[in-house]
């Protein structure tokens, strides 16, 4: 394709919005299969990957965890502490260094809740007692899949009732963003998994919708990147003819549009059955080939 | 026997806080001394997570034979289970209120 923006150095694009269900992945997904380049790209939703869902056969969908699909499935730990009450003299040291309150002194022996435990590993290095261990305990899984020869899906699933999610997204993204382009897909919001998925990125392009909702959320995520200080730009997904205050929003805080996606009946059908969209409605393919090549023109700059 | 009340206010005439690891203030009657002190609660309020354990952790360390308040979560219950802390539920009216009733019943 013309003017496509030469990459030199390993670069990170991550698709993120405040609000859930705008399109991130949609545009990730779509984006990555309209340009002509080799990509990597990282589904780091882990509490609920679904870019696969796009690219295979979704004829049955009873179990939808597909780990049949991918290539290659790895195991993911995290270090947690072990108490040896033998060995321990009560000082109390790691209740005081944990931040995230996971210890408690009960009659003067340490009492652990695994499930509060962000596995900084402080405990173990304060312990004089040597009372504390670490022990590894299994979090989620790492899926690959190479879906051509342009382009390789990893995605992270994070373990039903597992609530700390950032580990895992940092493991995909140290590991398999890979040398060239990587395209990160991140969960909603604009807590710690949002930004554990985003502060290594060169460039995040901001999915929202015209709607109130839209714009809130939008502007929490604004913050969160500014914070970050990443550079971004927002996509319009379901533009159906009116920017309600979306766009102006942009317009008054400066913030580059980087496309905008009609709300179009064929565009929901085809989704709803895991079609991708560039290859159904081959005048896609330019749209977001354009937003990818504006984001990354921006990236490098 | 050591009663502590979850409340909002200083004094054993203040409402109870019905909530456990982020009460405002816990006033502990002591039935021997016929005596209460209170304690401020305020470093555990506004934690992110683990109120209710760590407030579990103050009452083993004030030696608390029982707690009376609104709910008590199930990881401060299984802490004040280690203690071996007995807990009442759903206690609401004014902290004095709460210590006479149980008195009257135990």
């Amino acid at each position: 394709m013309d003017n496509q923006v030469i990459i030199d150095r390993p670069l990170k694009i991550v698709v993120a919005s405040g609000k859930g269900g705008t399109g991130k992945t949609s545009v990730a997904v779509n984006m990555a299969l309209a340009c002509d380049r080799d990509i990597s790209l990282l589904d780091c939703d882990v509490e609920a990957p679904n870019s696969h869902l796009f690219f295979q056969n979704n004829d049955n969908l009873e179990n939808n965890c597909h780990d049949e699909f991918f290539d290659s499935i790895e195991e993911f730990s995290v270090s947690v502490p072990e108490f040896n009450d033998n060995l321990c003299n009560g000082c109390g040291f790691c209740k005081t260094i944990c931040k995230f309150n996971a210890i408690t002194m009960i009659l003067n022996k340490p009492l652990f809740f695994t499930e509060l435990c962000h596995s900084c590993e402080a405990c173990f290095k304060i312990c004089a007692m040597g009372a504390i261990t670490p022990v590894k305990k299994m979090i989620g899984k790492i899926r690959r899949k190479k879906i051509n020869d342009k382009l390789s899906l990893t995605d992270g699933i994070l373990n039903v009732s597992e609530a700390k999610s950032p580990p895992l997204i940092k493991k995909i993204i140290k590991t398999y963003a890979g040398k060239g382009l990587c395209i990160i897909d991140a969960p909603p919001g604009t807590s710690c998994p949002v930004v554990a998925a985003s502060y290594s990125a060169d460039y995040a392009i901001l999915v929202t919708e015209p709607t109130p909702f839209g714009l809130s959320d939008l502007k929490l995520a604004v913050d969160t990147l500014r914070q970050l200080k990443i550079k971004f730009g927002v996509v319009i997904n379901k533009y159906d003819g009116d920017f309600g205050k979306v766009k102006k929003y942009c317009e008054d805080e400066k913030i580059e549009l980087l496309g905008i996606i009609p709300f179009d009946i064929k565009i929901a059908q085809i989704y709803s059955k895991g079609g991708i969209i560039v290859n159904e409605l081959p005048f896609m393919r330019d749209l977001f080939s354009k937003i990818l090549e504006k984001a990354l023109s921006e990236a490098v700059k | 026997m050591k009663i502590a009340v979850t409340s909002t206010g200083a004094s054993i005439d203040s409402t109870v806080d019905e909530r456990f690891g982020r009460a405002r203030y816990i006033v502990i009657y002591d039935t021997e001394g016929k005596s209460f002190e209170t304690i401020d609660n305020e470093t555990h309020v506004n934690l992110s997570q683990g109120a209710g354990i760590q407030t579990a952790g103050s009452m083993a360390e004030k030696k608390v034979d029982v707690v009376l308040t609104g709910r008590v979560g199930p990881k401060a219950s299984e802490a004040l289970n280690k203690a071996k802390i007995k807990y009442v539920e759903g206690i609401s009216g004014t902290c004095r209120s709460a210590v006479e009733k149980y008195s009257s019943a135990s």
